[in-house]
């Protein structure tokens, strides 16, 4: 990328404000009294291309506002450049510019930070271009991850450079002169020698000491402190908020976008159901921070029950993942919360067309920061009016979300973080206000959960975790009035983790994951099956230990878990899971990924509880997943990952389908397994995924393919055949470009092959329920039409003085086309009628932060 | 979401577009062993196709063995069937084991109706060659054939040890409002009926060859229950139509209202 140039032209004219603000009386505006505003750090920004191509250089002043920390709060044009075909792109790039100076603030006599108003001048020079001297990239030394907005200092006896990193971990340093010079990172002891010379480029990768970071505790500056442990799978897809936010088809939403990644099936009717590498939903499950989550999604998978930005990244781990997760089969999206107390206090209110949205967040002092945010649908206050007669009341569906959050960076270095976060959905039907307006139907689901964790760096690169996760959680069913059906687990949970990166030596990471508490349960719906309740405390603790080799140009990866389950009948297990992951670098760019493991998931409380219909004794079901693959990075501007994988499913339980359908969501039908419960059944999944991403500095793309099969046997003298939830093929491709002047264009295109189905052949009447019942044919021999979809997505962000209004037009299926979800039948079973997903469907939404 | 805006006209379940067995109606809804008891079976036929009809009973004795022996005693082969078929049946005598008081027993009384040479069951039980395990479990049959000209449907009835005054008893039904003689297209026509309701819960189902009732079902409430029938909105000329009312009781024992009307285009 060329770098502009750029130097300060200083005009040297400090304005020199002190007070909180303008109104301040003329006569404490001594300049003389204070010393004016230092710049540290100004991160490059792109010149205009065709202006270079023309040898067009422009000189822009701006008017810079510092609070009394120091940061530019407010830039405006005081004197724009010469009237030209490019002075608008001038104006624009160097006020972008300025806003991501950092300055030292103006201080009083007393050495205090005090607002301060200068002005600066900007130079965009096209005479010459700048010369590239070193380029390089700031790493996590485990998860490899690129770490941004790092101070990187090049220094040359008293001359010093320095620039910021780019939230990809790259940085660079131009028209350095020839000569040793050393690098540096903010917090970091360890120093670079680099050789510069003239004709060439040094190349640096510096991997980034995270425990050591963070000993900046005065200033605005983002004061980094320990990051969460991290992991070590040999497949995870790591998407940043800042990343992913504005990506079309998600509305904003950074968890929606995990279901564009390969390996991850389409899920039916927008409903955000985890369908991860031909497995079942409930075999994977979501977690944030580690720690397992009972629902991620509100109603419909319209958005996620936390807050974007309470959270820094999302992980997609499809398999093969390390021994921290277990107790299921597939895989899992990990949640992971910003560890970074926020330099400084930030809100937002947000609206679209079915919910608000609220975030605020405060840096308190150098070792505090709180952030509360707050969601509520306003479906139900449009649609409930229309839908009420008076003779059967809808309350449509309505959900709100609540998050509060506690950080405090500890003397030592530590991280406490207290986060509360609860959500609760509903849907009813209710009868006759004359009759008490009593529940016909309902359905909803809710949880108050509270997660406090505690890291803390040790002695020789070790550190510690520990994280406590539990509060209620409860689904609820009631139907035609006389019939209710609740699961009300209260399952806490509880790791603590030892942990020490693989830098100096073998990594190590030890791990206690408990989970204990009460599951209880009740199924007394009449048209579901028998009358079920059932509770039982359950203790559940798991071991793990995982070692980090290095050998040569390869990674070993080798971990061990046991797990045991104990429950008012008996004990699950234990049962152990050896796990082992490579990483070969086998070329320039290229490496070598795969993984072998046993994964186990223990049957559900209703499945063992005699008082019920469960059976005790029935054994944990587990995988065996292999996967192996090829990593290709191109440059900074494109990678290529391809990844195939085997899994095969044993101790399946099969049995009483048909009892549970309101919980398992669509599709299913039928025909139903009713017999008791058995570890009978078995599966059998593989396929091939591939990620080709693609990062430009305006353009971020991918396109991600899977293809697979998934197949069952649900008792040993069934035949094979296809999982409901089979997809052969799944291409996504996501694209999104930023025009400048704060447009954002990007757009969707999805294909998926249809779901199988068991058709129906024929059906008999009943004449006693005079109701026809259907007669299916060969199980899992018919599909549903495939799926195809095109979604745009159009943001306009406009800045203010002292807020931003970002705008967005989210164009869901813009082809308008007719996708069937889940198949139906005509009253007799004569005529499939499929459920449609949504049509053409635009979303409009306003966002205000400051 | 999903919004249904509730207009009134024909419902389309209500309408008799293919062969249907629409009704079986048992003399006496519940039974004894070793007795006999009639059943009516009632065929909905929107065109003038021959129809087969095979009514059978079949007690299993173990997974492949009907308790009723010889061809005779399980099953009767109609042919060229009517609207109305009546058949008798007699409940096996080795069925007559002590019952605890209140206990009872299902029996299943299933009748297939078909174009005639179209479902191979009917044609093997005119040679009396039937194989029991298809009279057990009728329903694989049904995977081979198609949907239209062709019905299966299954009736209850209850075998007990009770007096025949404690037995359930069908529904006994009389129109209380005048037949009309010609209906005009798009007119309707509200049928009240009323039921002598010797058991709880009975609902009355509505059926027709064209147009159809406004609602699939109504309640009897009080001894009394109406459904609203509407002619076809375009009809060129005029036909006559059949119209059926099924009453089905809840715990057993079911009644059939039926009756022939025609129906006239609208300047007729």
């Amino acid at each position: 990328m060329f770098k502009f140039c750029s130097f300060l032209g200083l005009l040297g004219l400090f304005l020199g404000l002190a007070g909180p603000g303008p109104a301040l009386a003329q006569e404490e505006r001594s300049a003389e009294t204070l010393s004016p505003p230092q710049l540290i750090a100004q991160p490059a920004v792109s010149y205009p291309e065709a202006a270079l191509r023309e040898g067009v250089g422009a000189q822009v002043v701006v008017q810079v506002d510092l609070d009394a920390e120091g940061r530019v709060i407010a830039v405006q044009v005081a004197e724009p450049p010469e009237s030209g075909p490019y002075s608008t792109v001038f104006e624009a790039s160097a006020v972008q510019a300025v806003y991501r100076f950092q300055f030292e603030p103006a201080r009083n006599e007393a050495g205090e930070g005090v607002p301060s108003r200068i002005l600066y001048r900007y130079v965009f020079a096209a005479e010459r271009q700048a010369l590239l001297a070193i380029t390089g990239v700031l790493k996590d030394p485990v998860s490899e991850q690129g770490l941004g907005e790092r101070q990187v200092f090049a220094s040359r006896g008293e001359q010093t450079e320095s620039v910021v990193s780019e939230f990809d971990g790259s940085f660079s340093f131009f028209d350095l002169e020839s000569g040793e010079w050393v690098l540096t990172v903010e917090g970091q002891e360890a120093r670079v020698p680099v050789t510069v010379s003239s004709g060439s480029v040094s190349e640096v990768e510096f991997y980034v000491d995270q425990a050591a970071v963070g000993r900046q505790e005065t200033g605005f500056e983002e004061l980094v402190v320990e990051a969460r442990l991290p992991t070590t799978s040999v497949t995870e897809r790591v998407l940043s908020r800042e990343e992913i936010s504005f990506l079309p088809g998600a509305g904003g939403d950074v968890v929606k976008v995990v279901q564009n990644l390969p390996g991850v099936g389409r899920s039916p009717l927008g409903t955000g159901n985890l369908i991860i590498r031909g497995t079942s939903p409930e075999d994977s499950g979501y977690f944030l921070d580690g720690g397992n989550i009972p629902v991620v999604f509100h109603f419909g998978g319209l958005t996620t029950v936390v807050a974007s930005d309470t959270l820094s990244e999302v992980a997609f781990l499809p398999g093969s993942f390390s021994v921290r997760y277990g107790r299921i089969l597939g895989g899992l999206v990990d949640l992971r919360s910003t560890t970074v107390l926020p330099a400084a206090s930030r809100s937002y209110v947000s609206v679209d067309i079915y919910q608000a949205t609220a975030f605020s967040e405060h840096r308190i002092g150098d070792r505090n920061a709180v952030s509360i945010a707050g969601r509520r649908s306003y479906a139900d206050a449009v649609l409930n009016p229309i839908l009420n007669d008076g003779n059967r009341r809808i309350q449509a569906p309505r959900y709100y979300d609540f998050q509060a959050r506690w950080m405090h960076k500890t003397d030592s270095n530590g991280l406490l973080d207290a986060f509360f976060f609860l959500s609760d959905d509903s849907f009813r039907f209710l009868g006759p206000e004359d009759e008490g307006s009593i529940v016909q139907s309902a359905f909803g689901t809710s949880f108050q959960k509270l997660r406090v964790q505690f890291t803390q760096p040790m002695e020789k690169d070790w550190r510690f975790e520990a994280t406590v996760l539990g509060g209620p959680q409860s689904k609820e069913f009631q139907f035609d009035g006389d019939g209710e059906a609740y699961e009300r687990p209260f399952l806490p949970t509880t790791r603590l983790e030892f942990f020490r990166p693989d830098k100096n030596g073998p990594g190590w990471r030890f791990g206690l994951d408990l989970l204990a508490g009460v599951d209880r349960y009740l199924y007394d719906v009449p048209n579901f099956g028998t009358r079920e309740e059932g509770e039982s405390v359950i203790i559940a603790p798991g071991l793990y230990a995982e070692s980090t080799l290095n050998w040569g140009p390869s990674q070993w990866v080798l971990g061990l878990r046991g797990d045991a389950m104990s429950y008012e009948d008996g004990l699950v297990g234990p049962v152990v899971d050896p796990r082992l992951g490579l990483k070969v670098d086998l070329w320039e760019g290229g490496r070598f990924i795969g993984g072998v493991g046993k994964h186990s998931q223990f049957p559900l409380t209703r499945q063992l509880l005699s008082e019920g219909e469960g059976v005790p004794g029935l054994e944990a079901a587990y995988s065996l997943q292999s996967s192996f693959g090829l990593e290709q990075v191109f440059g900074d501007a494109l990678s290529i990952e391809t990844v195939g994988f085997f899994q095969r499913l044993n101790n399946l339980v099969s049995g009483r389908e048909e009892t549970f359908r309101f919980f398992t969501g669509p599709p299913d039908f039928g025909p139903f397994d009713t017999g008791a419960y058995a570890n009978d059944g078995t599966g059998l999944v593989c396929g091939v995924e591939t990620l080709i991403r693609m990062d430009l500095p305006n353009t971020v793309a991918f396109l991600s393919a899977t293809f697979s099969h998934s197949e069952r046997q649900d008792r040993p003298d069934d035949d094979r055949e296809l999982f409901r939830y089979d997809q052969p093929v799944v291409l996504t491709a996501v694209g999104s470009h930023d025009f400048g002047n704060g447009w954002r264009l990007g757009s969707r295109v999805r294909f998926s092959s249809g779901y199988p189905y068991t058709p129906v052949v024929n059906s008999f009447y009943d004449l006693q329920t005079r109701e026809f019942v259907p007669v299916f044919g060969e199980r899992s021999s018919a599909r549903l039409p495939n799926f195809f979809s095109v979604d745009l997505r159009i943001d306009k962000e406009y800045e203010f003085q002292r807020w931003v209004l970002t705008t967005y037009l989210d164009i869901q299926n813009l082809t308008n086309t007719t996708n069937a979800e889940v198949i139906a039948w005509t009253y007799d079973y004569e005529q499939e009628e499929g459920i449609e997903s949504n049509p053409l469907f635009p979303a409009f939404g306003l966002k205000g932060e400051w | 979401m999903v919004l249904v805006a509730c207009m009134p006209g024909p419902q389309r379940e209500t309408l008799v577009d293919d062969l249907v067995v629409l009704a079986a109606v048992p003399s006496s809804p519940e039974v004894d062993a070793g007795e006999s008891f009639g059943v009516d079976v009632y065929l909905g036929r929107p065109d003038a196709t021959p129809v087969d009809l095979l009514v059978w009973s079949c007690f299993p004795a173990s997974d492949e063995a009907c308790l009723e022996e010889g061809a005779e005693s399980r099953f009767v082969v109609v042919e060229d069937a009517q609207e109305v078929s009546s058949v008798e049946r007699t409940v096996p005598i080795e069925l007559a084991f002590p019952l605890d008081a209140g206990e009872e027993l299902p029996l299943f009384v299933w009748s297939m109706a078909c174009e005639t040479g179209l479902c191979p069951l009917i044609e093997e039980a005119k040679t009396g060659q039937v194989e029991e395990s298809i009279l057990l479990n009728p329903i694989p049959e049904l995977q081979e054939l198609p949907f239209d000209g062709v019905s299966l449907a299954a009736q209850r009835v209850w075998l007990s040890a009770r007096s025949a005054e404690e037995r359930r008893k069908n529904p006994v039904v009389s129109a209380s409002f005048e037949v009309p003689a010609g209906v005009s297209a798009g007119e309707s026509v509200m049928l009240s009926f009323e039921v002598e309701d010797h058991m709880e819960g009975v609902e009355a189902f509505g059926y027709s060859l064209s147009g159809g009732f406004g609602e699939v079902s109504a309640r009897v409430f009080e001894g009394e229950v109406a459904l609203e029938w509407f002619a076809p909105e375009e009809l060129e000329g005029s036909e006559p139509t059949r119209v059926w009312v099924v009453f089905q009781s809840e715990e057993g024992g079911a009644a059939v209202w039926s009756e022939t009307w025609t129906v006239a285009a609208k300047n007729n």
